[in-house]
């Protein structure tokens, strides 16, 4: 498959509005997100069913995802963009997806820096605008000037990576050996591990943990699906939150 | 004497759609938020303040360091709204009072909003719509989209209103009141019922070794530990992965780790 300079473009745009107001807030709930990402790269490039299942198994990785006080782990939304394009294009299974995806997301949290750094420079411009009593300066100047750097220190980079890079991957396939290809399969079933983890880390206590091997056997042994395993989840949720809690009303525990 | 000034409950939506938009358009390392926050209260000031020199102060006070999670921290901007309403009337009430309440109140927010919104919310939203796609279904991804907007917009409109209405008191009874405890618990149960399953699904990790006992070929896999606990490879990968989070080895760390135990696991063909 051949990727046009407009497709190209196009994945560079979302990628920039992933990270934009022009959604709203809840964006970065949404296009942000791997599953989101991948599924929108599919559309653009024809494969919507394909980018969502690569989309899916990147997020997996980034589940445990949180971006606190403006610290970061890797950037989700260009590993989702940028990966599920490269992966369409170069015809690479969802568990190489993922093991080439997540350098991409590591790197591109330089982006992330550079902007939240030049992004300063601009308080003090509304500081001296106010100063002025240009009052409503200020609401130009919260979104204007941080969107224009932002679009160039993100569509830029995405668009070029999207365009150049499927020759550098199909070179590296071609150089590759089935061997090769199965060590990347391993890297992408262990890195979920990571994404798991680090959710855990916030809501794991030694009280939640054994639903977790609960959840582990449910999907191992029983097969179950996610869905129904959340069904379950509910209802496990509901009745200990109510035994633990009955009769003693607002007191914190 | 001065006319009363309130504001409709139009003035207090358009204020809270600047912050809803623009939260984080310019978030920055210097003060963050802040000129999200100011611009979010321009609507209100510009009502409540017609003398040039009064709205200029006021835009001045909340252009300071600010930094919330946007969705449960916008209570804080509903009490400043409710704050400023009482200030333009007449109440004498300090730029560091103002100061005090945001800076007070937006560091337990944020650890409230992250642990709800990015710890809980959206990652149990993703493992079911993650596992609706892995069925071959485009729903997955459509339903993520739709249900968090869903979510997110209502609980932070919520928020803003009810901080605009009830004032502190809003804040006292979410920080204090024993039903955000029951709430996060009870999400904490589904959201680590819901990574196991993940567990299952993505970490598909099956040892390839295998002896010859005799004339009998012993396969680990599937002769010993399927028969142990099905899973306890990816099991035991992830409690040890966490272990090392809880011992603040660092993500990025620990994908080099991650992506070098594969590499070597994978030529030796442990896996």
């Amino acid at each position: 498959m051949h990727i046009s300079f407009l497709q190209a473009a196009l994945i560079g745009i979302f990628y920039y509005l992933s990270w934009s107001p022009w959604f709203t807030y809840v964006g970065f709930f949404t296009f942000n997100r791997p599953l989101v990402a991948g599924f929108i790269t599919g559309i653009i490039l024809g494969q919507p069913l394909e980018g969502a299942l690569i989309g899916a198994g990147i997020n997996v990785i980034y589940l445990g995802f949180i971006s606190a006080g403006g610290a970061q782990m890797g950037d989700p939304s260009f590993a989702g963009y940028v990966g599920t394009a490269l992966a369409l294009v170069s015809n690479l299974d969802v568990a190489t997806a993922m093991a080439i995806s997540v350098p991409l997301g590591t790197i591109a949290t330089v982006l992330w820096i550079a902007k939240m750094t030049v992004n300063s420079f601009f308080v003090h411009w509304a500081d001296r605008e106010v100063e002025k009593g240009n009052v409503r300066r200020l609401a130009f100047i919260n979104v204007f000037p941080p969107q224009i750097l932002l679009f160039l220190v993100s569509f830029i980079p995405a668009t070029l990576v999207v365009f150049y890079g499927p020759d550098a991957v199909s070179g590296m396939l071609r150089v590759m050996s089935p061997s090769v290809l199965h060590v990347f399969t391993v890297i992408g079933a262990m890195l979920p591990a990571l994404g798991i983890a680090m959710n855990l880390k916030l809501i794991g206590n030694s009280f939640t943990m054994p639903f977790f091997v609960l959840g582990v056997i449910l999907s191992v042994y029983f097969k179950q699906d996610i869905l129904i395993i959340a069904i379950m989840g509910i209802v496990l949720a509901l009745t200990v939150t109510s035994l633990r809690y009955s009769g003693k009303k607002d007191v914190n525990v | 004497m001065q006319t009363t000034k309130t504001l409709t409950k139009n003035d207090v939506l358009k204020s809270w759609f600047r912050w809803y938009m623009f939260a984080q358009s310019n978030y920055n390392y210097e003060r963050m938020q802040a000129t999200a926050f100011a611009h979010s209260m321009l609507p209100v000031i510009e009502k409540l303040y017609p003398d040039k020199e009064d709205a200029k102060a006021a835009v001045q006070r909340h252009l300071s360091f600010f930094n919330t999670e946007p969705v449960c921290g916008a209570v804080i901007h509903g009490i400043t709204i409710a704050m400023e309403e009482e200030k333009a009337n007449g109440k004498p009430i300090t730029d560091g009072a103002f100061n005090g309440i945001k800076t007070g109140l937006m560091g337990p927010l944020a650890g409230i909003g992250d642990t709800l919104t990015q710890g809980i919310i959206t990652p149990i939203m993703l493992a079911i719509c993650i596992g609706i796609t892995n069925n071959q279904n485009l729903a997955g991804p459509i339903i993520f989209l739709i249900a968090q907007f869903a979510i997110m917009t209502s609980i932070q409109l919520t928020m803003w209103m009810n901080g605009y209405t009830y004032g502190k008191k809003a804040v006292e009874q979410i920080l204090e009141g024993g039903m955000i405890n029951k709430v996060i618990e009870g999400a904490s149960i589904l959201g680590t019922l819901v990574m196991g399953g993940l567990v299952g699904r993505f970490i598909p990790l099956q040892t390839l070794i295998s002896f010859d006992v005799g004339q009998v070929k012993f396969n680990l896999q599937t002769d010993l530990l399927d028969k142990l606990m099905p899973g306890l490879i990816p099991l035991a990968l992830t409690l040890i992965v966490l272990s090392m989070v809880k011992k603040g080895v660092s993500p990025i760390k620990l994908m080099g780790i991650l992506i070098t135990l594969g590499a070597v696991t994978g030529i030796l063909g442990i896996f």
